[in-house]
């Protein structure tokens, strides 16, 4: 055996093993997510969100809203937020720098004016705040004013320094709440006194009829990079963090729609400012806290209440973003590598983080160098044609069962888009998707994934809105 | 060998994607026909509703699907309406057997229609005295349902069993009890009856939370001897309700409690909060 021949069996031996490993993970996962969601739907629709809605002693929730440019979508965020389904609540915009009409366009249609708001000093702000005002029309507005430094957890920050109710919910300027959504997804609060922090099913809202900030009808568009990514969205919260929550092993709640405690969010000193994944670094910032507290403490995730947001639609801006979110994982692997298979945090050391480390973080490179060694074996004749052949559809199959098995889920529990033809254009994405954006998605991880390691610098994401159809 | 390998990858992993796009097509379909169903059953049901409604006394459809599809609407608006509809529909559903069908499901073996049954139960009778045992369930969710039920219900009789709950080890979060009786709407501090001497503080910290937040003016008595209790928690929430209850009365208490207090404490701001709001200031020392 030469040692070309060696180089690439060995390397084939390995990525047989590395993606059997994964595929029996995610087959896991699976299997998790849709017992949790199966024993969610096993419960009929009963008083509990009624009675939650009419309690005088539901917590409160304080919503903070990081806006940089947004002048496209706030206005139908902010009008969507007013007029959620539940009893107390707050709404901090944060117009984080913008340099567009954001914070006018608030300002003009809720009558904001002037106003002195009492800040928490537990939470550190980089940027200068120059003005707050309150909506004359609806008190729970509140607007925060500051300079940018480029970071979307100093806008977080800033907005939870004058937060004052017991929960805060953070989520993006384009997310649409559905209006129960945050019934949902406080009742596990209420439920267990451990909860201390909560996540919901984010989906993407390009291609859907709004009204009213509502999204009022769901369809998958027809641009193939949109319908991807919302394969990918079914695949990460269908199934990924339903998994990972059943075994208390949550390592990520979305920035766009997230649910915690606000003395947690403040005793951890508020978001990391130095973090570009500031969502997964709270989560796993607060398990590491309450585990080194010795505290019993739960990070749920709802598969129910849904967050609409508006996905790049170009794979210029998808590739920016995720390039940015790779480095983000990247760096705060890093910087809680000492969590990585240490027991004493139970799931999230021993199962999530190294799953995290091996498939999200090393996997790229795995695949970008095994892919290379493939080929210069299939050019070479060291690798003959049928394996590369049998190995290659076997993989591409695998990557489509993931996909379909979230569409499955979703089919079963949700069924939210209810045209038979967005069933069809699912399938189908899913069984295109690994013969074009598998690859492009291991590049960009990668390239975020190198960033990480350099400690390059990167600031908020430039994503370009189109809006939505309004009904 | 290394073909047989992939061979047989490669044939499960096809075999596993035809059987996936099989079981969406017919999951597809199956929803398509039930969501006809639904609708075609709603169109029938509606009118029957409206008629039990304006008290008319429907008779059971003698079609079993019929009759179940009017039953299970009518059991789910129950908890939806109120008044005249309300009871309109209860005796409806009395007068057909779902009061004894609902005590049958008390018993059921999945937790769910135990959960359901409880809610309709309590829907229809005053008497919660079947569902208490249910206050002890093994399933967290029966628990807590069944106390968010005896709130929605009324059961004031029951709130000293639902704040036992709140602090048994199997029991329900503090927060869905309290809610609970806060839906309950006691009109005095006497429902909580053996609350107030309770050995667990924790039980009488919630009673103190309630009757605050309700202003119960005769629980005065009861959160002033918890100022001189052992625990620090209820001594605070106690002076928080005193401050809420508003009874001028409770001054000379508040100040005594005030003596012995550490400085700079959450239980000095609830005391001078509690003054404050009794119109009688005092300077934080």
């Amino acid at each position: 055996m030469t040692v070309l021949e060696s180089v690439v069996w060995w390397t084939t031996a390995v990525l047989v093993v590395y993606y059997l490993a994964y595929n029996v993970l995610y087959i896991l996962l699976v299997a998790r997510a849709g017992r949790a969601i199966t024993s969610e739907l096993a419960w009929p629709a009963t008083l509990t969100r009624d009675l939650t809605f009419a309690n005088p002693l539901s917590p409160g929730v304080s919503v903070l809203v990081p806006a940089h440019n947004e002048e496209v979508g706030i206005l139908a965020a902010v009008t969507a937020l007013l007029d959620l389904r539940y009893p107390t609540v707050e709404i901090v915009v944060v117009d984080d720098g913008s340099s567009d009409r954001t914070a006018q366009i608030l300002t003009d249609a809720f009558a904001m004016t002037d106003v002195d708001l009492t800040t928490d000093d537990r939470v550190e702000q980089e940027g200068a705040t120059f003005a707050t005002l309150r909506s004359r029309s609806h008190p729970g507005l509140v607007l925060v004013r500051k300079a940018s430094v480029g970071r979307r957890s100093d806008a977080i920050n800033a907005a939870l320094r004058v937060a004052t109710q017991e929960l805060v919910c953070m989520i993006d300027a384009d997310s649409l709440l559905e209006s129960d959504a945050l019934l949902h997804v406080v009742q596990p609060f209420i439920d267990d006194d451990r909860v201390v922090a909560a996540g919901g099913v984010v989906l993407p809202s390009n291609g859907s009829r709004v009204h009213r900030g509502r999204i009022v009808s769901t369809r998958i568009p027809r641009n193939l990079v949109v319908r991807t990514q919302v394969l990918e969205y079914l695949r990460a919260f269908l199934v990924g963090r339903s998994g990972w929550s059943s075994m208390n092993g949550l390592l990520i709640i979305s920035g766009a729609f997230g649910l915690f405690r606000r003395e947690i969010v403040v005793e951890l000193g508020g978001l990391d400012p130095t973090s570009l994944a500031e969502d997964a670094d709270l989560v796993v910032g607060i398990h590491r806290m309450m585990r080194d507290r010795g505290e019993d403490f739960r990070v749920v995730f709802q598969p129910e209440p849904v967050c609409w947001t508006e996905v790049p639609a170009t794979l210029d801006v998808l590739a920016k973003q995720r390039k940015r979110w790779s480095q983000g994982l990247g760096e705060l692997l890093w910087k809680y590598r000492k969590m990585i298979g240490n027991p004493r945090y139970r799931t999230l050391g021993v199962l999530t983080l190294p799953y995290f480390v091996l498939f999200e973080f090393i996997g790229p490179f795995i695949e970008v160098a095994g892919l290379a060694i493939v080929v210069t074996g299939f050019l070479s004749g060291t690798l003959p044609w049928q394996m590369a052949a049998m190995y290659a559809g076997a993989s591409v199959l695998l990557a489509a069962l993931g996909s379909l098995a979230a569409v499955l889920v979703e089919e079963v529990s949700f069924s939210r888009y209810p045209r038979r033809r967005d069933v069809l254009s699912l399938v189908t994405t899913a069984l295109l998707e690994p013969f074009w954006f598998h690859f492009l998605h291991s590049w960009w991880r990668a390239v975020g994934m190198v960033r990480a390691l350099r400690g390059a610098d990167s600031g908020w994401g430039v994503m370009t809105r189109a809006g939505h159809d309004e009904e | 060998m290394r073909y047989d390998v992939a061979g047989w990858v490669l044939v499960a992993a096809a075999g596993a994607t035809v059987l996936l796009l099989v079981v969406i097509t017919a999951v597809r379909a199956s929803t398509i026909v039930a969501n006809r169903r639904h609708e075609r059953e709603r169109s029938e049901v509606l009118p029957l509703l409206l008629e039990i409604t304006d008290g008319a006394d429907v008779p059971l459809p003698g079609d079993r699907r019929a009759a179940r599809a009017l039953g299970t609407s009518a059991a789910a608006l129950v908890h939806k309406v109120r008044g005249a509809d309300r009871a309109d529909l209860a005796g409806w559903l009395r007068r057909n057997g779902f009061r004894e069908e609902a005590l049958r499901g008390l018993r059921a073996r999945r937790p769910a229609r135990r959960a359901a049954a409880a809610e309709l139960y309590l829907a229809l009778d005053d008497d919660p005295g079947p569902v208490l045992p249910l206050l002890s369930d093994t399933h967290a969710r029966v628990r807590a349902t069944v106390v968010r039920a005896l709130g929605e219900a009324g059961a004031v009789t029951a709130i000293p069993a639902i704040v036992e709950a709140a602090v048994a080890p199997r029991g329900v979060s503090t927060s869905t009890a309290a809610m609970a009786v806060v839906q309950a709407g006691p009109s005095s501090a006497s429902a909580f009856g053996p609350v107030w001497d309770s050995a667990d503080p924790r039980a009488r910290r919630l009673a103190a939370d309630v009757a605050g937040h309700l202003g119960l003016a005769d629980a005065r008595p009861h959160l002033e001897r918890a100022l001189r209790s052992e625990d620090q928690t209820l001594r605070t929430r106690a002076a928080v309700a005193l401050g809420r209850v508003g009874s001028p009365l409770s001054v000379g208490a508040l100040e005594t409690a005030l003596v012995g207090v550490v400085r700079g404490s959450v239980e000095e701001r609830a005391i001078l909060d509690a003054l404050a709001a009794l119109d009688s200031p005092r300077e934080a020392r």
